[in-house]
């Protein structure tokens, strides 16, 4: 049968050529597969700060859809907290850090919780950073980026996104979902 | 002693036919080569190489090459897909029978490689949203596809070379040959859902969850130029409203317009190139893009394969086979019966356009010859064969390789052997059935 296998390969690629090609294209315009859609993503990085008050249920949805491990992340402000030690000493600082901390972990079991009872692989994470950069950084590793409108604070009522979202989504190469 | 120039002529058919076969240089490379050979050796000669050349057959394929290319532009055929993936209703035994029946209809009027190559890929989406196994679906619509092809002058190469050779109108075609083509495929049908029904059961839940993912495709989204859209429609149905007329298209222009001979009529080529040059000036789409999609190789394979069967006629290699024929026939009946099952297994093993091609003067010289066989039904006979022998194993066909590549190409594996097991017995079936109604009807 090898000399069948290798004569449909060569008549296929006689009788179709590029032609399939452009009908797939075509077709994708308007039909994404579910492998498509659920290509490449096996994880996702979804950063949280203190501005972070609420996850959409829409969000949870997608993550389910995924069936990707969702790992979450509270980054502490270093430069805030450099800011604390100088003005206010290194027990104030310290003090803000575990209170800092402690409020990112209580977050993290919330959502955690959800996502157990949505059945949703999640691992939680903390450092001691800035946002900007260490997300970029990170999100390297992650094949989707969920950030909040919220995320670094700074939205006001002029400002949908606040600018730390905003550079995020504008800089990283990852896909991103902005929620 | 067979003459030097018969043999020579034999011989270059053969191993033409056998590299057409191989594939191993693309055919229509192989066909024009060997037509150079019979050309240069003088067997053909050059001044009458034009009168070997079916012209009709080549600008027939070529008008509805053009007509094809400028409608799929518009996205109709996208939009025809999700319109039959939504009639299914979330059935699996439904989107076997669905799409089988618009492939057997569309193959009718295009080319049925470029009509699997348009529907395939929906095929494949619905039956991952069913997840169902998709090897029933694909071999369903390549045999749908042949069959189709079968009912119309228009539908498969192999017709329109005989309708152009025998000067058989596309109302003959549709009445003969449209009856068989429909019981064959409810036959087909049936063969599908008693081999592979088990495997297309869903229970309702799962059914309501696949309707409502394809009800969500949008087929208005899959049209991507609306205006484009509607006049590739009205030109496909003026172009198939003429093949119902072209025989008597002055009858009905004399009505109107009184200095039009009323014995004037149109070739199916003619139709063909009006439908192309009717589509190109209405939809100005730029003639370079189009012109550039015609399949020139298919359209040269044609006119070196016409050289290399003059070339045959020639020597008297096919009067001579005919004679045979004759010699070993009695009745127009028996004819038929050699005709019908001789194309038909052979096509499933080889190429049946240069099959055709061959077979064609063949049945011209068994007229010309013999005084008790009426070639009239041997047409019907020969198109039976050729057409449903292309779903006797996965290489018979084009579609059959194309929608087998694609498939592989998707991770859907269907060997050589898983084809020809449903293909033979189909193709044993089809030929009987249409050969039966064949009888009837002569």
């Amino acid at each position: 049968m090898g000399y069948y296998s290798s004569l449909i390969n060569r008549k296929f690629r006689d009788v179709v050529g590029n032609r399939y090609e452009g009908v797939l294209k075509d077709y994708k315009e308007f039909i994404l597969t579910d492998e498509d859609l659920l290509k490449d993503v096996s994880t996702i990085l979804l950063p949280l700060d203190i501005f972070v008050k609420d996850i959409p249920g829409e969000l949870y949805d997608l993550f389910e859809i995924y069936d990707a491990e969702v790992t979450l992340l509270y980054i502490t402000d270093k430069d805030v907290v450099s800011i604390v030690d100088e003005i206010l000493g290194e027990e104030v600082a310290a003090d803000y850090v575990r209170k800092k901390e402690n409020y990112g972990h209580s977050l993290m079991d919330k959502i955690s919780s959800e996502m157990n009872h949505r059945n949703i692989r999640s691992k939680s994470r903390t450092s001691s950073g800035q946002k900007w950069d260490d997300v970029e950084i990170l999100s390297k590793d992650f094949d989707l980026v969920a950030i909040s409108k919220f995320y670094g604070g700074g939205r006001g009522d002029e400002h949908e996104i606040s600018p730390v979202a905003q550079r995020l989504v504008q800089q990283i190469r990852t896909i991103a979902v902005l929620y | 002693m067979i003459p030097i120039e018969t043999l020579i002529a034999a011989v270059v058919f053969l191993l033409t036919y056998a590299l057409i076969i191989d594939e191993r240089i693309h055919r229509a490379v192989a066909a024009m080569a060997g037509a150079a050979v019979l050309v240069f050796i003088g067997i053909v000669p050059w001044d009458s190489l034009l009168d070997n050349i079916d012209f009709g057959t080549i600008f027939l394929l070529m008008g509805m090459m053009i007509i094809v290319n400028v409608a799929s532009n518009s996205g109709l055929f996208e939009y025809v897909a999700i319109r039959t993936a939504k009639a299914a209703k979330g059935s699996p035994i439904m989107v076997l029978i669905l799409f089988s029946v618009v492939t057997a209809f569309v193959s009718a009027f295009l080319d049925n490689v470029t009509t699997v190559l348009l529907l395939t890929p929906m095929l494949l989406y619905i039956s991952k949203v069913m997840n169902v196994n998709p090897v029933p679906y694909l071999l369903s619509e390549v045999m749908a596809s042949n069959v189709g092809g079968m009912a119309t002058l228009i539908g498969d190469p192999p017709n329109i070379m005989i309708a152009s050779s025998a000067g058989l109108t596309f109302n003959e075609f549709l009445m003969t040959m449209g009856p068989i083509a429909l019981v064959d495929l409810v036959i087909i049908l049936g063969i599908f859902i008693v081999f592979y029904g088990k495997q297309m059961r869903v229970k309702d839940s799962e059914k309501a969850a696949i309707k409502k993912t394809i009800d969500a495709l949008d087929e208005r989204s899959a049209i991507k130029d609306e205006v484009l859209f509607k006049k590739s429609i009205i030109t496909l149905v003026i172009v198939v409203g003429l093949f119902f007329i072209h025989n008597n298209i002055g009858e009905i222009l004399h009505v109107f317009l009184p200095f039009v001979d009323a014995s004037m009529t149109f070739e199916p080529a003619e139709v063909a190139l009006i439908g192309a040059a009717l589509i190109l000036f209405w939809s100005r789409a730029a003639p370079e893009m189009i012109f550039e999609k015609i399949e020139w190789p298919a359209l040269f394979f044609f006119g070196g394969l016409f050289v290399l069967v003059g070339g045959l006629v020639n020597t008297g290699v096919i009067s001579d086979l005919a004679q045979l024929v004759i010699n070993n026939v009695s009745s127009t009946g028996e004819a038929m019966f050699v005709i019908a099952w001789f194309s038909a297994i052979a096509s499933a093993i080889v190429d049946n356009i240069p099959l055709t091609a061959a077979l064609i003067p063949l049945i011209h010289d068994i007229g010309a010859t013999s005084t008790t066989i009426d070639i009239y039904p041997l047409w019907w006979a020969l198109s039976l064969g050729a057409c449903l022998g292309g779903n006797g194993t996965a290489i018979a066909a084009s579609a059959n390789v194309v929608v087998l590549g694609i498939g592989e190409r998707e991770g859907v594996k269907i060997t050589f052997m898983d084809f020809l097991k449903i293909g033979v017995l189909v193709m044993f079936v089809t030929v009987l059935v249409g050969l039966g109604i064949l009888y009837l009807m002569f």
